[in-house]
């Protein structure tokens, strides 16, 4: 794994264009004055703001994947200045960390299977190609035209490749048919691949003749590629989804087929291309998608149902800035929406976002975290021989959440997390700075220990009550005994609701 | 969801001491059990032996002698009209209990492939996310007040899961390697539970103390009603820490078992996973998986399944003997079964390759009809004689016989919703 990667944290050069970059503010207002308008028509009272520490924790963890750190937390707390969260949202977004967590995100929707130990094998690739791209500021049309013209062959030692796509589908049209308009359209083609769904706008026709520009040209290169549909007779063409004829060059290479329909899947004018990314970076920030379920565009919900039109108008605006992840990124959280409490208010439709979900974290959320908590590097240093990311990929692997929004918890999981040894090391002083820390400074009496501890590990101070609770189990004994004590109190906010959810 | 989980002190420290001095057989136990036993309307329970890598039915269940496809091994009867391989002398005194599938014919000759559609009953489709059958059933009898996880998978792989229902119906792993690439079942008979006991050096009372805190901070951060994921998170730490409880994680104790009876299961990781889920089975959990591993002989078949055999044979007998022993069988319905069976045909190496065509399953308890074979194949054992069971029939007729109607509805993962069993399968008639 190339860790240098991640470690570099590069500002984004300003796109040296002669049109005004397009504002995200500007977006926000938009998506902020359409919702408000949503809570009128639907007498629906959004919940409170939400105070600059959970503002906080939950941009971090959104953005760069993990809880913000002590240090972190005092200098944004401390902070007076009026913008102080837009700032924020800038530095994050700028951060190395920020595509590190993105790159995992985009893996995850592309290249869903990887999460299956099966395929788990092409994550770290896929990632640092994604991770790679995201950092030059590739955008995101760019992105998803060079995955699906990817050349598999051999490669220079050393470089990333995101030909994983292709081995998660065995290199099978078919199979590469029905992950790609689902992955980068939000269509769900695959039940017409058997057979014409009553209900679906697809035809098997359509589907393998949309897989067919995956296949090689036939006549030895003379003429476009074609699949026969299996157990039948019929031979189809590759046609385009929307009836557009593809623009066949005289010469065809074996390529040609995924290059054309990379093409005008990618166009400002496909009808999903936009849509699908701005639907599902919503659902990352937002929990619910706009459009549910996520691969479900081209039917009724996605054409005219509930925030179909506000969707179509971000994804126009996503288009209009060519593609540009950091811009919709940026727009998306700096809504006064995003600024809603999850834990005040009351309940009210979740698709009317007035007030925002309490939602799970990600396996490698959860591990990013709890190191921070810790004052570890969410990052390890120690990974020359791949400990450091294998104990992290086997954590997110044994924690895997596929919708945060959606997240569940085994027994098996919160047995490891009580009793399982990497939560249980970091109750012990010399593995946790954080507790080290804590425990000798002799500058704090007991309740500056435990604020200190809270603020490490939830990133606020505690309440009075929790104070009183706190102490009453740190008094106790002597001193090796308050020591192991405060390494108690980590291990149970750690292990807390609170600790283990974005809200 | 009510916050229940309040790991009283003194519960836990009270019965901290009791599970070091070993519950006794006498109390929480026998109480249960014989209240078990006594109940008509108990939810019956299934036990899935998993025999992994496709086992060679025709080594087993439906011998072939003098032909040449049949292989040296001679038959032995284990009823009427019933006659098993003579590796298996066991399971063949128990022989009116056992139920032999000999026309099972499936279309998957793919590992992977085929135990998906084995466990899960359907034949994957697009995005929808089909739970393992013992999903299904752990989430149809579940019981939010139960200590003990629904779905049991002992030394498997525990790779499917809960699928749409969610990881709470996903298989509780225990023994096994739960690193990938170890493969179904553990080849030590040390069951454990990964991270059931407080961690090394954290004293009971210490860790008593640590959920005290817990679940005192928890009160603290309180979202309205509504929130669905936090209640999950709260639920898990409440059934972990009811788990951790002596009386419950003394189901996993099999030293509480006399030597004998755990002699009599054979002390191999899936004899002592028989016995483990007969414990299981006693206190009411639904569906428990216990894997054999070992059965992908492309090579030296005979002498790999008849070691094998001893294995199952004596697991397997032990498992239908106890639990008619304590009144259990006619609420518990076993199924043996592998992901495909082997070619009639032996290859070079006196091995037998993947062959999905005709292969046989074994079901006993719960109240089918034992001491028979249901269907039958050609002589030279490549054809189905009379009507095929496919998978979804056999799925079908696990449902039926726990008394689940197959046709139950449950919304999946794509806002479809999906039956217990693919409707095109029928419970197969002659067992029900």
């Amino acid at each position: 794994m190339r860790r240098t990667l991640f470690a570099l944290a590069v500002a984004f050069a300003p796109a040296a264009s002669a049109a005004e970059p397009p504002d995200p503010a500007k977006l926000a207002a938009l998506i902020d004055a359409r919702l408000a308008a949503e809570w009128k028509k639907a007498s629906a009272k959004p919940a409170p703001l939400v105070d600059d520490a959970t503002f906080l924790r939950r941009a971090s963890l959104d953005l760069i994947g993990r809880v913000p750190t002590v240090a972190e937390a005092r200098e944004f707390l401390s902070d007076t200045a009026a913008n102080k969260r837009e700032r924020l949202v800038a530095r994050l977004c700028d951060s190395g960390a920020h595509t590190r967590h993105m790159a995992t995100f985009w893996r995850r929707t592309w290249l869903p299977q990887a999460d299956a130990p099966e395929f788990a094998r092409l994550a770290d690739d896929f990632e640092t190609w994604v991770a790679v791209r995201l950092q030059a500021n590739a955008r995101y049309d760019r992105v998803v035209r060079e995955l699906l013209t990817a050349q598999n062959g051999p490669r220079p030692r050393g470089t990333e490749s995101p030909v994983g796509f292709f081995t998660a589908s065995e290199n099978k049209p078919d199979n590469l048919a029905a992950n790609a308009t689902r992955a980068f359209l939000g269509v769900n083609l695959d039940c017409a691949q058997c057979h014409d769904h009553p209900f679906a706008r697809w035809t098997r026709d359509q589907f393998w003749q949309t897989a067919a520009f995956f296949a090689p040209p036939t006549k030895g290169g003379a003429m476009p590629p074609e699949l026969t549909i299996p157990n039948t007779s019929k031979t189809l063409k590759a046609e385009l989804l929307d009836g557009a004829a593809p623009a066949w060059p005289t010469a065809l290479a074996p390529d040609t087929g995924r290059k054309l329909l990379a093409d005008w899947l990618t166009a400002k004018k496909n009808p999903y291309f936009a849509k699908n990314a701005v639907n599902r970076l919503w659902a990352q920030v937002y929990g619910t998608a706009l459009v549910e379920p996520l691969d479900d565009l081209s039917g009724d919900s996605g054409t005219t149902g509930y925030h179909a039109e506000l969707l179509a108008e971000l994804a126009d605006a996503f288009a209009a800035s060519d593609f540009d992840l950091n811009y919709l990124t940026r727009a998306l959280v700096l809504t006064r929406a995003y600024q809603l409490s999850a834990t005040a208010g009351t309940a009210t439709d979740p698709r009317l976002f007035a007030r925002m979900p309490v939602r799970g974290l990600t396996g490698e959320q959860l591990y990013d975290s709890v190191r921070t908590a810790a004052g570890l590097p969410p990052e390890r240093a120690d990974t020359g021989r791949g400990l450091g990311l294998e104990a992290r990929k086997r954590f997110a692997a044994q924690f895997y959440v596929e919708r945060p929004v959606l997240a569940e918890r085994s027994t098996t999981q919160a047995l490891s997390l009580m009793n399982g040894r990497f939560t249980n090391d970091l109750a012990d002083p010399a593995k946790n700075p954080t507790l080290a820390g804590v425990i000798d400074a002799p500058f704090l009496d007991s309740r500056g220990k435990v604020e200190a501890l809270f603020l490490a590990v939830l990133g606020r101070k505690p309440t009075e009550r929790e104070l009183t609770l706190t102490s009453k189990h740190i008094d106790e004994g002597d001193s090796a005994a308050r020591a192991r004590a405060l390494g108690d109190v980590f291990w149970a906010l750690v292990n807390g609701t609170e600790f283990n959810t974005n809200h | 969801m009510a916050r229940s989980f309040r790991p009283s002190r003194r519960d836990w420290l009270g019965l901290s001491v009791a599970g070091a001095a070993a519950v006794s057989h006498s109390g929480w136990l026998g109480a249960l059990a014989a209240e078990a036993n006594a109940d008509p309307k108990r939810r019956k329970s299934v036990i899935l032996l998993w025999m992994n890598g496709g086992p060679a039915t025709i080594d087993l269940w439906d011998l072939k002698p003098g032909h040449a496809n049949g292989g040296p091994f001679k038959e032995i009867e284990a009823a009427p009209g019933l006659k098993i391989s003579e590796h298996l002398p066991k399971l063949a005194k128990v022989g009116k209990e056992l139920a032999v599938v000999r026309s099972m014919a499936t279309r998957e000759g793919d590992h992977q492939r085929a135990r998906v559609v084995s466990l899960t009953g359907y034949a994957p489709q697009g995005a929808i996310q089909f739970p393992a059958l013992g999903a299904l059933v752990a989430h149809q009898f579940d019981d939010p007040k139960a200590d003990l996880p629904g779905f049991v998978s002992v030394g498997g792989r525990g790779d499917l899961g809960g699928g749409f229902l969610g990881p709470r119906f996903a298989p509780f792993v225990v023994g096994g390697d739960r690193e990938r690439g170890a493969g179904a079942g553990a080849t030590s008979a040390d069951l454990r539970v990964p991270d059931l006991d407080p961690p090394a050096g954290v004293a009971a009372d210490a860790q008593a103390k640590r959920l005290d805190l817990l679940a005192g901070l928890d009160r603290e951060f309180a979202p309205e009603k509504g929130h669905a994921v936090a209640d999950t998170m709260r639920a898990a730490t409440d059934r972990a820490v009811r788990l951790m409880r002596p009386e419950a994680a003394a189901a996993f104790r099999l030293d509480q078992e006399k030597p004998a009876t755990r002699d009599s299961y054979g002390r191999t990781s899936f004899g002592q996973g028989c016995l483990l889920a007969r414990r299981l089975v006693e206190r009411g959990v639904p569906f428990v998986e216990v894997a054999l591993d070992g059965w992908d002989t492309h090579n030296n078949n005979f002498d790999r399944v008849k070691g094998l055999s001893g294995t199952l044979d004596a697991g397997f007998a032990a498992l239908v003997a106890d639990l008619k022993d304590r009144g259990l069988l006619d609420s518990t319905l076993i199924v043996c079964q592998g992901e495909f069976g082997r070619t009639p045909k032996i290859n070079g190496q006196s091995g037998r390759d993947h062959w999905p065509a005709t292969w046989s399953a074994v079901l006993a308890g719960a109240g089918l009809k034992g001491g028979q074979a249901v269907g039958g194949t050609s002589a030279d054992g490549t054809q189905v004689e009379g009507t095929p069971t496919r998978t979804a029939d056999l799925v079908a007729t696990v449902i039926k016989a726990i008394g689940l109607d197959p046709m139950k509805q449950n919304m999946s993962n794509v806002q479809r919703p999906i039956r217990l069993a693919d409707p095109a399968g029928k419970p197969i008639k002659e067992l029900l």
